[in-house]
């Protein structure tokens, strides 16, 4: 299984976000470094099908981003998302299953399944209101595995996870890594560090760096302190 | 290696449906358990699949427990146990009913080790797996619950 | 303990836990062979049933807030003489204002990211939405038409004009505006028209002359033709993340 990027463009007016990425990504776990405004969250809005690129191409398979099958197959944690006004945890779940394609009743065993892996099954039938940052950023994370996903593409995952929540989640991706590809960014090196299999970074658009994580021989934090005064 | 789906579908059915007392929930369960493991790579490739899948049942009716109020349904459950055997002629029928008698003495996870060894015929490997213990203490404690339980036959027949 | 003994126990056992038989296996069996044989089709919905799940989660409050103004229009028919028609020309805008926002909702609560990378994405959701609100709409519409003095093809177009013109409306303001602003803006729109509608009823009652009847036809033609490409547009944009 292999997500192809070939050349991808993002060129606004005044502003290329995006500067001719390619990757070719296989499962395992995918950490993207870089500084705010970097281009991270418009290359995975690209990688979901939700931005038009200007320029290149992304295939998973074969599959062009702009199908459904493609979609079908992608699983994608916004960094920031709403919600509707009265929903619980168990009404947002069961309705973006269905969006997603899942029957009911294999949506409500998979809305089960996923609320007590992020440990939320006592939350689910309280509003998402009174969810606190890392309640609903749990729920985020279960609602990126509901359609059991090859591709899995998490923007700052872990922003509001205390440390205990990050453990699981580190844990969490370690088990999805074995069959799916699995793309998180975050512009906390010390995330990445244990969860990583390979490394990348943007600066301006380029992906400026791209290595496996047991190839990089010292700490993460000075790696990227360096690429980044590079220019 | 995975198992015979068929054949474990009955087994894990009986396991819930005497943890349960309630045919229908027994077999909502028994199909979710199936569902949850299939769908679960572990389960695929791991060595116990069977300590596994009963592990599953085992959560998923402690669950229907907490779900449903609090009843004690032991009692119930042990009402099931010998009406549905096809009761042919006395002398089985009086057998049935001592052991039942006997089978009451025990614990609820004595009785559940019979179920599993015996009528089950769950491999002493994989129960060894599913309860966090040794093979040795698999075969110890079975033959001991059943010690106990002719034990008590002879107690209830001596009466 | 005697080998024998111990057998007759066992058997003993196996009768006595023999349970009740399951009725579903077969069943469950033959669905999970055919899990097997096609591993990325577990059962999914179609587009029809997508489009039963929209209607479930509609806000009730369109269902009520659409009840409210269908019940205004014809209590407040009872106290203008003649006038049902100025009623429901008066009440219409609002119900086009609901269906606008109603359908533009994951906008508005932030939800369209998600919704975009779904399989059955945002646009299919807002589609549907106005699919299923717009031709309840329309079916209020045509039931007072018809139940309406005069010819009841001169009524539609009565009504189509306010109900088009506040569409057009709504939909410019949610393109270029987001969440309160958007609100406020498409409530006013709905409020201009109901008044528009309510002089022309009142101080305007010749315009609704027969002999006007192709005037209004040709303002319906093109109120039409400009909400109809407006809402292509905006169709368009839920292809894609753009109200950032």
């Amino acid at each position: 299984m292999e997500l192809k990027v070939d050349r991808l463009t993002k060129q606004y007016k005044n502003k290329i976000a995006v500067d001719r990425v390619s990757l070719k990504l296989t499962p395992g776990i995918y950490g993207l470094l870089g500084a705010n405004g970097a281009g991270k969250t418009t290359l995975m809005r690209m990688l979901c099908g939700i931005l038009t690129p200007t320029g290149g191409s992304i295939t998973l398979d074969e599959t062009d981003v702009s199908t459904e099958e493609y979609r079908d197959r992608l699983g994608y944690l916004p960094q920031d998302f709403g919600y509707y006004p009265n929903f619980t945890g168990w009404d947002f779940l069961m309705y973006l299953a269905a969006l997603k394609g899942l029957e009911k009743e294999q949506a409500k065993r998979r809305c089960r399944e996923l609320l007590e892996l992020v440990s939320l099954t006592s939350m689910e039938k309280k509003k998402i209101k009174t969810y606190s940052g890392g309640m609903k950023q749990r729920l985020g994370i279960a609602q990126a595995l509901l359609n059991r996903p090859k591709l899995l593409v998490l923007d700052e995952p872990t922003a509001g996870l205390d440390p205990k929540e990050r453990i699981r989640f580190r844990k969490l991706m370690e088990q999805m890594a074995t069959d799916c590809i699995v793309l998180l960014s975050t512009h906390i090196v010390s995330d990445v560090e244990q969860i990583a299999d390979t490394i990348l970074i943007m600066k301006d658009g380029q992906l400026i760096y791209e290595k496996p994580r047991e190839a990089i021989q010292e700490a993460l934090e000075q790696l990227y302190m360096r690429k980044f005064e590079e220019d | 290696m995975q198992p015979d789906l068929e054949e474990q579908y009955d087994k894990i059915y009986r396991y819930c449906y005497f943890k349960l007392g309630n045919p229908q929930l027994a077999e909502d369960i028994t199909q979710e358990t199936f569902l949850r493991c299939l769908e679960n790579r572990r389960f695929q490739r791991g060595g116990h699949p069977l300590a596994y899948l009963y592990t599953v049942a085992k959560n998923l009716c402690i669950d229907e427990y907490r779900r449903k109020k609090p009843r004690d349904l032991q009692p119930e459950l042990l009402e099931t146990i010998g009406t549905e055997a096809a009761q042919s002629g006395e002398e089985q029928l009086l057998d049935a009913i001592t052991l039942k008698m006997a089978l009451k003495e025990l614990t609820e996870q004595e009785r559940e080790m019979i179920l599993l060894r015996y009528v089950n015929e769950v491999p002493a490997a994989e129960l060894a797996e599913h309860y966090g213990i040794s093979r040795f203490t698999v075969y110890r404690e079975t033959r001991k619950i059943l010690k106990k339980l002719e034990r008590g036959i002879k107690d209830e027949a001596g009466e | 303990m005697k080998q024998e003994n111990k057998k007759r126990l066992v058997r003993e056992l196996k009768r006595i836990y023999e349970g009740p038989k399951p009725v579903g296996k077969q069943a469950f069996l033959a669905e999970m062979r055919e899990r097997e044989e096609n591993p990325l089709n577990w059962p999914k919905i179609g587009r029809g049933h997508m489009l039963a799940v929209q209607l479930r989660y509609i806000s009730k409050g369109v269902w009520a807030l659409s009840l409210v103004i269908f019940f205004t229009i014809l209590w407040s028919s009872r106290y203008v003489e003649e006038d049902l028609r100025w009623a429901v020309c008066a009440g219409i805008p609002f119900l086009g204002m609901v269906m606008i926002l109603e359908s533009f909702r994951s906008m508005a609560c932030g939800m369209e990211e998600l919704e975009l990378s779904c399989r059955f994405s945002l646009k299919n959701v807002v589609l549907a939405r106005m699919g299923i609100l717009g031709c309840g709409n329309l079916l209020l519409l045509l039931t007072f038409a018809v139940f309406m003095e005069g010819r009841w093809a001169c009524n539609v177009l009565y009504f189509l004009f306010p109900y088009l013109l506040t569409c057009f409306g709504c939909l410019l303001a949610t393109r270029r505006l987001r969440g309160r602003e958007g609100l406020y803006v498409c409530a006013g729109i709905a409020a201009a028209v109901s008044c528009l509608e309510s002089w022309i009823n009142n101080s305007c009652k010749w315009m609704l002359e027969a002999e006007y009847g192709g005037f209004w036809f040709l303002a319906v033609g093109v109120i039409l033709a400009l909400t109809v490409r407006e809402g292509f547009h905006m169709i368009e944009k839920t292809e894609e993340l753009i109200w950032n």
